[in-house]
């Protein structure tokens, strides 16, 4: 082979690939305005139709058992968020909600598609929102199958459970932001600011909790007035994937406080306790800084305890107690006093409900188990939740008043 | 030097009249070149003196020269014994006191003489003529190059003359190992190019190399540097440029201490220096003026706009038409909307407002200049405005665009600038195609030919590979001179490497 | 034979080049074949003991290279053990090589249409990547060498960027128990890991043309420690973000941790794109070097004009990589080409290495074999 027709190879390769590719054409292209971007979803149960016959006999696969789901996507409306020169009368709702059903997520994704000129693009998806009784039908992990799955959907979607039907909190009102997904969201993104709130979590990490079987929890979202509130939050089976029942506000603040600041995307900065100082009737207010938490499993004899110790540090926020005087040092002392054995009612509440009522860990007691004695944790992992509910828990609560803000004292 | 003709250029002969008939033959008619009969002394013995009107330094060829022949060359010269050569020799080192006068016996060398600037003077019955160098010393004003405008550094610039050049050059390095070396290139028109670099600094194979590369042009006329550049380059099928050129003495300067080469031409101000590599050409003199970290700074910017100016439509292009899922959700949103009613997918639209921009920027450079810059923003900015107005694109595209636009004026140097706006269209493409998978594909096909393309024997993609990190104090920041200024960079293979007191 | 024209290197380019190598599929994968294998979250260990083995195997090429100065594999190792089974260990390894490159191309295509383009037909993206992939080869070892440097910083700079944004994600307590079930139960992942570590075996052949090829130790050295160091970050950090149960069940874990990195409002909310851009690089001059050693191989054994050879083998990698039917068996073509190569990498040198010492290896100052220098 002479050098002139080796050096001119390359070029006529390189040609071949132009041509080819040019002649072909483009397959993924998809222009922005094309896409159907859904913000939100919620998953609800469908209302069950009855089938007739012939659809009975079309059925071909058997899934007579399984309840059909109704999905509802909430597709954002660009023209009346972005379009600015072409100005659009604002009387047009900024979002589309469609709700299809069927017995699988992604059947409805691909039903949808039918019913709506641009197909739903959920690479954008911040939030999915699933019905209470759904939730409590069906496993998390096959609800979440679909997203978990698809590359379109990523693994930081937020997840809430609705109290009620999801759809609705679709529709609720607005207050600051355009769309109600976008409304949640910024909700959600507060909650660092209480302790009363669960902390939010991500199907990425629900899907980490299901494949270790371990309990865990998710936030709620109530409508209150035609508006949504965060409120409490919902616990999950580890084994089975279905929602056991709700957990109050109160519940809530207790399991983050035995969880710590450390878990959470964003620490708990935030959260008042409100307590009352022994003798007296007047309540204060304490603004919690930081809560370092440790849970220890401690084995003796071959038996199994735990002891959560909690280290909280804190301000004092608003003091109706008039008559102290907050320069004292004992003054402080009895606060942390007060807010100590408040915090111990609380945590022993929330324990309490959870061991008893609901029988699951959703603290991740057996995960330090599991880091401290592998061993034991091995004899005892294939029914943790029921083991972990007659396990005796104890704890060790240290209160620190880092300082009182501006007032102290009343004269 | 080379011939000027294949022809065997006869001898002059002792015959005054046979020369002239013979060198009329060579020049033709032209009406500017004035034959001057004198004569000599007092006898019947004549002389011609022949020069091109206009070239010549007039009042100096009429005091100087004619006087020195009609009334001193027969007196110098037929005092001693006849022997012509000697005798020619003589009267050109006594008789005048001339600087540049010489000897010479063919008449293609009269000819080029004449055409030169100078004065030749034939004598009856001697077979040799006396070459009087009277040339003019026309050139224009020396200015601070339009293309290359600094905001601190001397303001000059080469201009047409190459003697004129290697003078200013000469003013600014007075290093005695400065070394021009003149050769002619062009068959017709034969002009002056001069090689110039630090004997005893640059390697003495860049040199052979450059000298070899210039012998082999075989061409009627140089016309401009670029002829010469468009010979002299590795790979002329490439994008990038080899060959850098400049109206700037101190970047030859500059260039000349770091042991490169530098070429020039008669007749154009613009210089080649050889060689050079992509990072060369991202840099400015001015970079060296100022202090270190505003430099390091602004060296990063340039970086910065390198990236805009070849990724960023096509980018666009692919993020919109193919990863919707990648661009922040607002942003999404808030392009979507504004992409509604938009009748062309974005490659078009994209496409569309590039070449509108390029074709904006072709016409305000050959507008008159106030004209010409008022085209250019008003032009850029109602064309935009109206085109979103239309609707026929989305105000977001105009943005992309202007920030690339304005990212290509950001390199110093022009050639590059071109360069990389041909390569965004070729990423434009590939991104409509592939969406990022394309992008990827071509800028794994530039850095691949980037990485084999080589100037004068360095790698163009030097200094960033081979990779010193000893050799990138000078590649992304901008090290205070101390540091940068201790050695010659090592990729030109300099001779001697010191640039400070190495004692110390 | 001289028609090679390749400017001898510097032992530090010959690591970079051997580090390109390396890095390739393996960064998606490594975290979930490790964890699939053992099953505990102290896999990480399992990295280092994997790069150290790999650095002993790569010492032994190396030295046995040393053996022969200037001269490349193919050539030497008929010397060792005679043509006709110096060829069939050359033909061995030209296979392993072309095979190889059809399995990066295979699976970066795999991965583009998972991540980037759904729709495009695998044959146009593994046509795309092999012609581009091809006119870098062209251009010689040298070329090969030079974008091996022009892209590791940048690799370098963009993983340590991702591994360190990712940190709010990163709990220490998905990584522990340490050495839960014994230090044994870890043996089972030494073996996957050292194929993540697969492609070393190019110090033989490249030391033929590295100047100074005796001072080699210590650069190959760290740049194993480089790479040893670039594994175990990602399978902690995989690991300790999305838990080892979860990160058996993702088919490319490394991404969807990437994916993970959010900063909501900042520009970049989606950092994935550097991430592909960095790995389709590595892809990339993973598949420059296997295809140059493959078409050198069969230059030198037939003699044909090397860049007619790089035409001829085009196709033929072409048609492998279109073999796999999907996913999972591409995956499977690539554990199974990876225990080969392992085993040949390591097995092969030393048994050459041997022989060559039985044989009293010559001495350096004797005539080295013509045909291999340029």
């Amino acid at each position: 082979m002479s050098m002139m027709k080796a050096r001119s190879l390359p070029i006529l390769v390189t040609l071949l690939l132009c041509s080819a590719i040019v002649s072909s054409g483009c397959w993924d292209r998809r222009e922005i305005e094309d896409l159907g971007i859904a913000i939100g979803m919620s998953v609800d149960q469908a209302i069950h139709k009855k089938r007739t016959s012939e659809e009975e006999k079309q059925i071909v696969h058997k899934h007579k058992t399984i309840m059909p789901i109704s999905v509802t996507y909430q597709i954002v409306n660009p023209k009346i968020i972005g379009g600015t020169s072409r100005g659009n009368p604002s009387n047009q709702k900024p979002y589309i909600n469609i709700t299809s059903s069927g017995d699988t997520a992604f059947q409805v994704a691909r039903e949808t598609a039918t019913r709506i000129g641009r197909p739903p693009f959920f690479m954008h998806l911040k939030i999915i929102i699933l019905g209470d009784q759904v939730s409590r039908k069906i496993n998390l992990a096959q609800l979440l199958n679909m997203n978990l799955r698809d590359t379109e959907m990523r693994r930081t979607v937020h997840l809430t459970i609705a109290e009620g039907n999801g759809r609705e909190i679709l529709e609720a009102k607005t207050k600051n932001e355009d769309l109600p997904s976008f409304e949640l969201l910024s909700l959600i993104d507060n909650l660092s600011k209480s302790i009363h709130i669960a902390q939010p979590i991500s199907i990425g990490t629900v899907s980490e909790q299901l494949s270790a079987d371990s309990s865990f929890c998710v936030p709620r979202v109530v409508l209150h007035q035609k508006e949504m509130k965060l409120a409490g939050a919902a616990v999950i089976s580890g084994k089975t994937g279905k929602m056991l029942g709700w957990i109050g506000e109160e519940e809530t603040a207790g399991l983050n406080l035995v969880q710590g600041t450390g878990k959470s995307e964003e620490g708990h900065k935030g959260g008042i306790i409100e307590a009352v100082i022994k003798g007296s009737r007047d309540p204060f207010s304490y603004e919690i800084g930081k809560i370092r938490s440790k849970i220890i499993p401690i084995v003796k004899n071959g038996q199994l305890s735990f002891r959560v110790d909690i280290k909280v540090e804190g301000r004092l926020g608003e003091d109706w107690a008039l008559n102290e005087n907050a320069f004292e040092k004992d003054y402080l002392d009895r606060v942390n006093a007060a807010v100590k054995t408040r915090i111990e009612q609380i945590v022993n509440n929330t324990l309490k409900k959870a061991q008893k009522d609901f029988r699951v860990d959703v603290a991740g007691f057996g995960k330090q188990l599991h880091i401290h004695y592998p061993k034991e944790w091995k004899k005892r992992k294939e029914n943790w939740d029921e083991v972990f509910s007659r396990i005796p828990v104890s704890l060790d609560v240290t209160v620190k008043t880092e300082e009182f803000a501006l007032k102290g004292k009343k004269k | 030097m080379k011939p000027y003709a294949k022809s065997h250029s006869p001898e002059l002969v002792p015959s005054l009249s046979d020369n002239l008939e013979h060198i009329l033959t060579l020049l033709g008619n032209s009406s500017d070149i004035v034959y001057r009969e004198m004569s000599l002394g007092e006898t019947e013995r004549k002389a011609v003196a022949i020069y091109a009107k206009g070239m010549v330094d007039q009042q100096f060829l009429y005091s100087q020269v004619f006087g020195v022949i009609s009334r001193r060359f027969l007196t110098e010269v037929e005092a001693s014994p006849p022997d012509y050569p000697q005798n020619l020799k003589h009267f050109a080192q006594h008789a005048s006191t001339f600087g540049d006068i010489s000897v010479v016996y063919k008449s293609d060398q009269c000819v080029s003489e004449i055409l030169a600037g100078n004065t030749c003077v034939l004598f009856d019955e001697y077979p040799g003529a006396v070459i009087f160098g009277t040339a003019k010393d026309k050139s224009r004003q020396q200015e601070e190059p339009a293309s290359e405008a600094l905001v601190r550094g001397p303001r000059i610039g080469f201009v047409e003359e190459v003697n004129e050049n290697t003078a200013i050059l000469r003013r600014r390095l007075k290093d005695p190992h400065l070394t021009f070396e003149s050769l002619f290139l062009g068959r017709r028109a034969r002009k002056e190019v001069i090689i110039c670099y630090l004997r005893g600094v640059t390697n003495p194979d860049l040199v052979n190399e450059v000298r070899r590369r210039l012998q082999k042009i075989d061409i009627d006329d140089p016309i401009e540097s670029g002829y010469v550049e468009n010979y002299i380059q590795d790979n002329p099928y490439s994008p990038f440029p080899q060959v850098q050129n400049t109206e700037r003495p101190d970047r030859v300067e500059g260039a000349l201490l770091e042991g490169r080469v530098a070429i020039l031409i008669d007749g154009t101000p613009f210089s080649l220096i050889v060689p050079v590599t992509f990072p060369m050409l991202m840099q400015s003199p001015e970079d060296y003026y100022d202090r270190w970290i505003p430099a390091s700074l602004i060296r990063m910017l340039r970086t910065l706009a390198l990236f805009f100016a070849l990724f960023l439509p096509a980018l666009y292009v692919a993020l919109v038409s193919y990863h919707q899922g990648l661009i922040p959700t607002k942003l999404a949103i808030s392009i979507a909307g504004t992409r509604e009613g938009v009748p062309f997918p974005t490659i078009v639209e994209a496409m569309f407002m590039e070449i509108t921009i390029e074709l904006l920027r072709e016409a305000g450079l050959r507008l008159p200049k106030p004209v010409g810059q008022a085209v250019g923003i008003v032009g850029g900015l109602v064309i935009g405005q109206s085109a979103v107005e239309a609707g026929i694109v989305s105000p977001i595209m105009v943005i992309v665009v202007a920030l690339t636009a304005i990212s290509s004026f950001a390199f110093p140097q022009y050639p590059a600038a071109i360069t990389i706006r041909l390569l965004r269209f070729g990423m434009m493409l590939a991104a409509s195609i592939f969406g990022l998978y394309g992008i990827i594909l071509v800028f794994v096909l530039i850095t691949s030919h980037v990485v084999r393309l080589k100037s004068f024997g360095i790698n163009y993609a030097a200094p960033y590979v081979p990779n010193r990190v000893y050799t990138w104090k000078d590649l992304f920041l901008r090290l205070p001179l101390q540091t940068l200024l201790k050695f010659r960079p090592a990729m030109f293979k300099p001779l001697d490497r010191n640039r400070s007191d190495q004692s110390k | 034979m001289s028609s090679l024209r390749i400017s001898p290197f510097s032992p530090f380019q010959l690591t970079i080049t051997t580090v390109s190598t390396i890095i390739g599929v393996a960064i998606l994968t490594l975290p979930r074949v490790i964890a699939e294998e053992v099953g505990t979250p102290d896999v990480w260990i399992d990295v280092i003991l994997g790069g150290i083995i790999t650095a002993v195997a790569a010492m032994i090429c190396l030295h046995l290279s040393n053996c022969f100065p200037g001269e490349t594999f193919y050539i030497y190792n008929v010397r060792i053990v005679g043509k006709v089974l110096g060829t069939l260990i050359s033909v061995l390894y030209i296979c392993n090589f072309t095979t190889f490159g059809a399995f990066e191309a295979r699976v970066q295509a795999e991965v583009v249409r998972h991540f980037l383009l759904d729709e495009t037909p695998l044959e146009v993206t593994m046509l795309a990547f092999i012609l581009v992939g091809f006119y870098l080869v062209s251009g010689g070892l040298n070329a090969i060498i030079r974008i091996n440097e022009f892209y590791l910083p940048i690799t370098l700079l963009i993983v340590f960027t991702i591994l360190f944004l990712n940190w709010k994600n990163f709990e220490f307590d998905n990584i522990r128990p340490f050495l839960e079930n014994g230090p044994s139960a870890l043996l089972p992942g030494i073996l996957p890991t050292a194929q993540a570590f697969s492609g070393f075996d190019v110090i033989l052949f490249l030391v033929a043309y590295t100047r100074n090829a005796q001072k080699s130790t210590l650069p190959i050295l760290l740049g194993f420690a480089l790479v040893t160091l670039i594994y175990m970050t990602i399978v902690i950090m995989v690991i300790g973000s999305l838990t080892l149960n979860e990160v058996i069940t993702l088919t490319w874990p490394t991404m969807e941790f990437v994916k993970q990195i959010e900063f909501p409002g900042a520009f970049f909310e989606h950092f994935e794109i550097f991430f592909i851009t960095i790995w389709l690089l590595n892809m990339f001059t993973t598949f420059f070097i296997n295809l140059y050693l493959a078409s050198l191989g069969i230059h030198l054994l037939i003699g044909w004009n090397i860049k007619l050879v790089m035409c001829l083998l085009l196709p033929v990698i072409y048609g492998i990589a279109l073999l796999p039917k999907d996913l999972n068996g591409a995956l499977e073509l690539g554990k199974s080409i990876g225990f080969f190569s392992v085993l040949v990498s390591t097995l092969i040198p030393l048994f050459l290495l041997l022989i060559a010492i039985a044989r009293n290896r010559p001495k350096h100052d004797q005539p080295v074999n013509e045909g291999s220098r340029p």
